[in-house]
C-alpha cells in the first residue's frame, strides 16, 4: 500500500509537487497522467527517497519514508527508471542480480531467481550474458522489469516505463508486459503522460497538473464526468484509447 | 619478467627512501655539476678518495648550482667542486670581489669548508687567434687599447652586465664596439675572420682546438673563478684519510691539463674518468661510440631507471588521485580546495619543483618521485572528478534505489562507469611524466634525462638522441598502452541506445 498525505515539493522558485494525497491500496494500481513538467516523476523520486518532502508525509507498506528508513523501504519496492537505467558497464543478467549479490544472496539461489524471472518475463536467458547495448530496446525493458522484481517487492513504481520505446515495439512489448505485470498483483504506481498507457495498466488513474491533482478515478469516469475542462481535454485527446481498454482483460 | 620488473621497482624505492643525511656513514658521496669541467674534477676527488681506501659513490651531473649546494647543505653529498666566484656570487652573493678567504669564512656559517685552489681558474677571458698577423702582438687585454680597429665579439649576456664589457671598457680604456653573438658561433666567426677578439671561459676545450690565446688579465678585472672543493667540515672529521688525499690535490691541476681534458671529452667523446687516464701527446684517441651503440647503452643502464621512476610516481599518483577526485565528486565544500590546489601545483615548473623538495629530501630518486608523484595529480584528480559528475543521474539514481551501499555503489558501479575517463587522466599523467622524469638527471637520479643534460653540455646530438629517442618511444608506448586499455573499456561501458 503506498498513501500519501498532503505531500509539497519546491525546487526553488518553482513548485514541482503542491498537496497532493494518494492511496493505492494494496495489490491496487494507479497511474499518475499529466503532461511533462507536471510533477509526476517528482512522486516516485520522494517515494523512493530520492528527493524528499517539503511537507506531508509518505507511508509504503505501513512504514513510513523518513532518512532513517529509507533503506528498508527500498527493499520493498521495486523501481523501473525512464529509460530502464541498465548499468551498461554489466551483463543483462548481472544487472539484474548484482544488488542481490552484493547483499550476500546465495549463488544457486540467485541463478534460479534469475532463470524464473527470465521465463516470467519470456526473455531468452542466453540473452542475458549479453551487454545492454548489444539486446533491443524492449528486451532491455524487460531486463529492467526483472531487476524490479527481483526481490519480489510488495511495490512497485513505473517511471514512463516504455517511454523509451518506438511505437511499433511498445505495441508489440507493451500489451505481452502489461498483462504480466497485471498477473503480478503487486501495488503499482505507475508514472506515464500516455493516458492509453496508463488505461491499460492501471486500475484508476490520477491526473495531476502543475504539481496538483485534478481528478482520480477510472478512464471511463474521467470521460464521463470530468472534474474541470483540462481533465476533460486530456481525456479527449486520447478518445482512441477506450478502444484500447476494452481489448486488455482486467 | 614481471617478477624482475616488480623486483626493479622496489630496489628503486628502497634507494630512493633513505634518509638524505647518512650519519656516521664510511662513504664518501661527491657530486657534480652538469658540465664537463665539473664531472671531472668529481672524478679526482672520487680517485683520490678510493686511493685511500674509501668507498665512494658520485651523484654525477646535478642540474645547476642551487641544486647541488641544496643538496650539500642538506647532507646528501659530501664534497663537489666549484669556483670562488661562483660561490661568492651566485651562492653566497658576496658584495664586491670576494677571494678565497672570505668566501670560506662565509660557508663555516653553514657547517662548509672550502680547499685550497686546484691550481687553475676558469673565468671570463678574451682570447685572439694564434696565428692572425692583426693582432700577433697583443699579449694582455690593456693591448686592445692600442688597437681600436680589431672587432670584438663577446656574448649577449656581457653585453649587458655592468660588470661585463661596459666595466671592462672602462677599466682598460678600450675603445673597440664590441659585437654581441651567441657564444656557440664565437668560435666560428674568429676561425673564419669575421672577428678579431673572443670571448672565452680560460679552460674552454675550443680554446686550444680553435687554436687561440687567452689575454691576461692584467688589471684583474674578472673575478677569481679559482677551482676550488667544497666540503662538509664533519666528513672531513669522519674520513681523514680520504681528505687527506683530496686536499693534497690543491694547486696540483693547471689550466692546460683542464682544457686538454675538457678537450677529450667534448670534442673526443670520452668519459670523464677515460680522459683522466689519457696522458698528454696520447695519438691514439678512441673513437665516439656508434648512436646504435649509446641507444643501447642508455637504455641498458637507464631505461630501467626512468620506467621505474614512471611507475612508481603513476602508481601513488593515482592511488592518491583517484580518491581526491572521489572526495572532489562527493563534497562540494572540498571540491574548491582539492581542484584548485591540484591545479596550482601544476603550473610550478617541473625544475622549481624539484629544487624545493632537495633541501627536504635529499637528492636522488625521492625528491624526483616526489615532483613526479605531485605533477600527475591534477590530470587523475580532474578526470576522476569529471569522470564521475558525468554519470547519468538515472544510472547513479538507479543503484541507490536497488540499495546498494555508498561502498558498493562506487566499486561497482560509479568507478567502473568513470573508468575511461580515469585512464584517460591517468595516460595523461603518465605520457607526461615519462617526458618529466627526465629531470631527474638534475637531482642525480638518472633515467633518459642523464644522456640529454650530458648532451645538451657538450653539444653532443648522438648523446642527446641516445635519451631522447627511449624517451620519446615510451611516451608512445605508454600511450599506446592505455589506448589499448581504454577501447577494452569502451567496449563495455556503451551507453545504451
Amino acid at each position: 500500500m503506498i498513501t500519501l498525505t498532503d505531500v509539497s515539493k519546491s525546487f526553488g522558485e518553482s513548485v514541482a509537487v503542491t498537496g497532493l494525497s494518494l492511496r493505492v491500496p494494496e495489490g491496487a494500481s494507479l497511474a499518475l497522467v499529466g503532461s511533462s513538467g507536471s510533477g509526476k516523476s517528482t512522486v516516485l523520486r520522494m517515494i523512493s527517497g530520492l528527493e524528499w518532502p517539503d511537507r506531508g508525509t509518505i507511508v509504503v507498506s505501513g512504514m513510513e519514508v523518513t532518512r532513517s528508513t529509507v533503506a528498508r523501504v527500498r527493499t520493498r519496492l521495486g523501481y523501473v527508471i525512464q529509460d530502464g537505467g541498465l548499468f551498461p558497464h554489466l551483463s543483462c543478467g548481472r544487472n539484474v542480480t548484482l544488488a542481490a549479490e552484493l547483499g550476500g544472496a546465495e549463488a544457486r539461489e540467485v541463478q534460479q531467481r534469475l532463470a524464473q524471472l527470465a521465463d516470467l518475463v519470456r526473455l531468452s536467458p542466453s540473452l542475458l550474458e549479453r551487454f545492454p547495448h548489444e539486446v533491443s530496446g524492449g528486451q532491455r525493458q524487460r531486463v529492467a522489469l526483472m531487476r524490479a522484481l527481483f526481490r519480489d517487492p510488495p511495490v512497485l513504481l513505473l517511471d514512463e516505463p516504455f517511454g523509451a520505446l518506438d511505437p511499433v515495439v511498445r505495441r508489440e512489448v507493451g500489451d505481452e508486459l502489461f498483462a504480466i505485470l497485471r498477473s503480478l498483483e503487486k501495488t503499482v504506481l505507475l508514472v506515464t503522460h500516455d493516458v492509453a498507457e496508463a488505461a491499460a495498466l492501471a486500475d484508476r488513474i490520477a491526473l495531476v497538473r502543475a504539481g496538483a491533482l485534478l481528478q482520480t478515478g477510472t478512464l471511463l469516469e474521467l470521460q464521463r464526468s470530468p472534474a474541470d475542462p483540462f481533465v476533460q481535454q486530456f481525456v479527449a485527446a486520447h478518445r482512441n484509447v477506450a478502444l484500447l481498454e476494452e481489448r486488455v482483460p482486467s | 619478467m614481471r617478477g624482475r620488473a616488480a623486483a626493479a621497482v622496489g630496489a628503486l624505492v628502497i634507494a630512493g627512501w633513505g634518509p638524505p643525511a647518512m650519519a656516521a656513514s664510511p662513504e664518501l658521496v661527491i657530486g657534480s655539476k652538469r658540465f664537463t669541467e665539473s664531472l671531472l674534477m668529481a672524478e679526482l676527488a672520487a680517485r683520490a678518495a678510493e686511493g685511500a681506501g674509501t668507498t665512494v659513490r658520485q651523484a654525477k651531473g646535478l642540474g645547476g648550482t642551487a641544486i647541488v649546494f641544496a643538496a650539500i647543505e642538506s647532507g646528501s653529498i659530501d664534497l663537489y667542486p666549484d669556483y670562488v666566484g661562483t660561490l661568492a656570487e651566485a651562492v653566497l652573493a658576496l658584495p664586491g670581489h670576494a677571494d678565497r678567504a672570505r668566501v670560506a669564512q662565509a660557508l663555516s656559517a653553514r657547517g662548509l669548508c672550502l680547499t685550497e685552489g686546484l691550481g687553475f681558474e676558469n673565468t671570463y677571458a678574451l682570447a685572439v687567434a694564434k696565428a692572425r698577423k692583426a693582432t700577433e702582438g697583443v699579449r694582455q687585454i690593456g693591448d686592445l687599447a692600442k688597437h681600436p680597429e680589431l672587432v670584438v665579439g663577446i656574448s649577449n649576456e656581457m653585453a649587458g652586465r655592468p660588470d661585463g664589457w661596459p666595466g671592462l671598457a672602462a677599466t682598460y680604456g678600450l675603445l673597440v664596439r664590441p659585437r654581441a653573438m651567441d657564444h656557440g658561433l664565437a668560435y666560428e666567426a674568429i676561425r673564419d675572420g669575421a672577428i678579431d677578439v673572443v670571448e672565452v671561459y680560460s679552460t674552454d676545450a675550443k680554446v686550444e682546438r680553435f687554436g687561440l690565446r687567452t689575454l691576461r688579465d692584467d688589471k684583474r678585472f674578472f673575478p677569481s673563478y679559482e677551482a676550488v672543493f667544497v666540503y662538509r667540515c664533519e666528513a672531513r672529521a669522519r674520513l681523514p684519510r680520504a681528505f687527506d688525499r683530496i686536499l693534497a690535490l690543491a694547486g696540483t691541476v693547471d689550466t692546460s691539463q683542464v682544457m686538454r681534458w675538457n678537450a677529450l671529452v667534448e670534442l673526443d667523446g670520452l668519459e670523464p674518468s677515460m680522459a683522466l687516464d689519457t696522458r698528454a701527446g696520447d695519438a691514439s684517441r678512441p673513437r665516439r661510440a656508434s648512436l646504435l651503440a649509446k641507444l643501447i647503452d642508455v637504455v641498458r643502464t637507464e631505461g630501467p631507471t626512468h620506467v621505474g621512476l614512471v611507475l612508481v610516481s603513476i602508481l601513488a599518483s593515482a592511488l592518491v588521485g583517484v580518491p581526491l577526485g572521489v572526495v572532489a565528486c562527493r563534497s562540494p565544500r572540498l571540491r574548491g580546495p582539492i581542484l584548485a590546489g591540484a591545479g596550482a601545483l601544476q603550473t610550478v615548473p617541473s625544475l622549481a619543483l624539484l629544487c624545493f623538495f632537495i633541501p627536504l629530501l635529499g637528492i636522488g630518486t625521492l625528491p624526483t618521485l616526489v615532483a613526479l608523484f605531485v605533477y600527475g595529480l591534477l590530470p587523475i584528480v580532474t578526470n576522476t572528478y569529471q569522470g564521475l559528475e558525468d554519470i547519468p543521474p538515472a544510472l547513479r539514481e538507479s543503484a541507490i534505489v536497488l540499495g546498494l551501499s555508498e561502498r558498493h555503489r562506487l566499486r561497482f558501479i560509479e568507478l567502473p562507469l568513470a573508468a575511461r575517463s580515469i585512464v584517460a587522466g591517468i595516460r595523461t599523467s603518465a605520457v607526461v611524466a615519462v617526458g618529466t622524469a627526465t629531470v631527474a638527471a638534475f637531482a642525480g637520479a638518472g633515467g633518459f634525462g642523464q644522456p640529454i643534460s650530458t648532451g645538451l653540455n657538450l653539444n653532443d646530438t648522438p648523446t642527446i638522441l641516445s635519451g631522447a629517442i627511449p624517451a620519446a618511444v615510451l611516451a608512445l608506448g605508454v600511450g599506446a598502452f592505455f589506448s589499448a586499455v581504454d577501447r577494452r573499456l569502451a567496449r563495455n561501458t556503451q551507453v545504451e541506445r
